[in-house]
């Protein structure tokens, strides 16, 4: 469950910053920023409302996911990718554990691996808008 | 003869490959990471190849400001985020929101390119202390190091989300395997 729960996560995450940043015009940065810094205020002040580990890598795993909607509108156009980002994100944070942790950044690659994945999954689909 | 936009790829590339490398050694016997790991070279390399490239040239000074603009921000968030108790994602997004808005304050070109390395700085700020930093001069290398990275990779992966993580996680893991910490 919890791990369902840190999947889920991810995918609003992305999903989530990319509306903010592109559809309400707020810009990538503030978007991924705020959203994340509303996550980890909430979870700041309300220590035990849910599970140690959750209130640990919810926030952890928003601010990652965001990083997958920080993607150009330019690039990925299609919501599902996006949110199939943030998904294979949570995916690959769960999968990597213990590895690097305390590495400032990863979380970041994470999200570049997932955000480049959605990129190639969409060329092949031919569902990104082509190379000028 | 490589391309200096081909060498910048190779350079994120590698940081990359290095992840999923460790990754995948970490855990040796599990199929089902190797296989997603083999899923995810070939579209990362479906990706690298169609993501259009930019040929925009920053020079010394650029690397000079841009590395001190992340290593300050990198130290910044380390002191927020360990110093402070606050952690690294409210230390990391509260000092990346106040940055979002530099551009506001004034119509300076300076300003508004701040943002995204202050960002990419944060990150660099996120090492966990019990684990890997002894101290700031740790932080304040790596965000050297992500300078010179952010540099030599402006062209590539533009507008990729996570770009900016992956150069701060080049210049911590750098620093790391000089400090002998890998």
């Amino acid at each position: 469950m919890t791990e369902l729960i840190l999947i889920f996560t991810g995918g609003i995450g992305a999903l989530l910053t990319y509306v903010v940043a592109h559809d309400l015009k707020q810009g990538v940065v503030s978007a991924s920023a705020g959203l994340s810094l509303l996550v980890g205020l909430f979870f700041y002040a309300f220590p035990n409302l849910i599970s140690p580990r959750l209130t640990i890598d919810i926030p952890l795993v928003f601010i990652g996911a965001s990083f997958v909607g920080m993607t150009s509108s330019t690039l990925v156009k299609n919501r599902l990718l996006i949110l199939l980002g943030g998904l294979i994100f949570s995916g690959i944070y769960l999968i990597s554990g213990e590895v690097f942790i305390g590495y400032g950044g990863k979380l970041g690659t994470t999200a570049c691996i997932s955000s480049v994945i959605i990129f190639g999954l969409g060329s092949l689909f031919k569902q990104v808008i082509p190379r000028k | 003869m490589i391309s200096r936009q081909g060498i910048s790829l190779l350079i994120l590339g590698a940081i990359h490959l290095t992840f999923l490398l460790v990754l995948t050694l970490h855990d040796p016997t599990s199929l089902g990471i190797q296989f997603a790991t083999l899923a995810s070279l070939v579209l990362l390399f479906i990706g690298y190849g169609r993501i259009p490239r930019s040929h925009s040239r920053l020079s010394a000074k650029d690397f000079i400001v841009l590395s001190i603009v992340i290593e300050l921000s990198g130290i910044l968030t380390y002191y927020v985020s360990i110093d402070l108790h606050l952690g690294p994602v409210i230390a990391s997004a509260g000092i990346g929101f106040i940055a979002s808005y530099l551009p506001k304050l004034a119509k300076f070109p300076f300003l508004s390119s701040l943002p995204a390395p202050i960002y990419c700085g944060t990150f660099v700020g996120m090492c966990c202390s019990t684990l890997l930093v002894k101290d700031y001069f740790f932080v304040a290398y790596s965000g050297i190091i992500a300078g010179l990275i952010y540099v030599s990779t402006r062209n590539v992966l533009n507008g990729i989300g996570g770009k900016l993580g992956t150069i701060a996680f080049g210049g911590v893991v750098i620093v790391a395997f000089i400090f002998g910490q890998l």
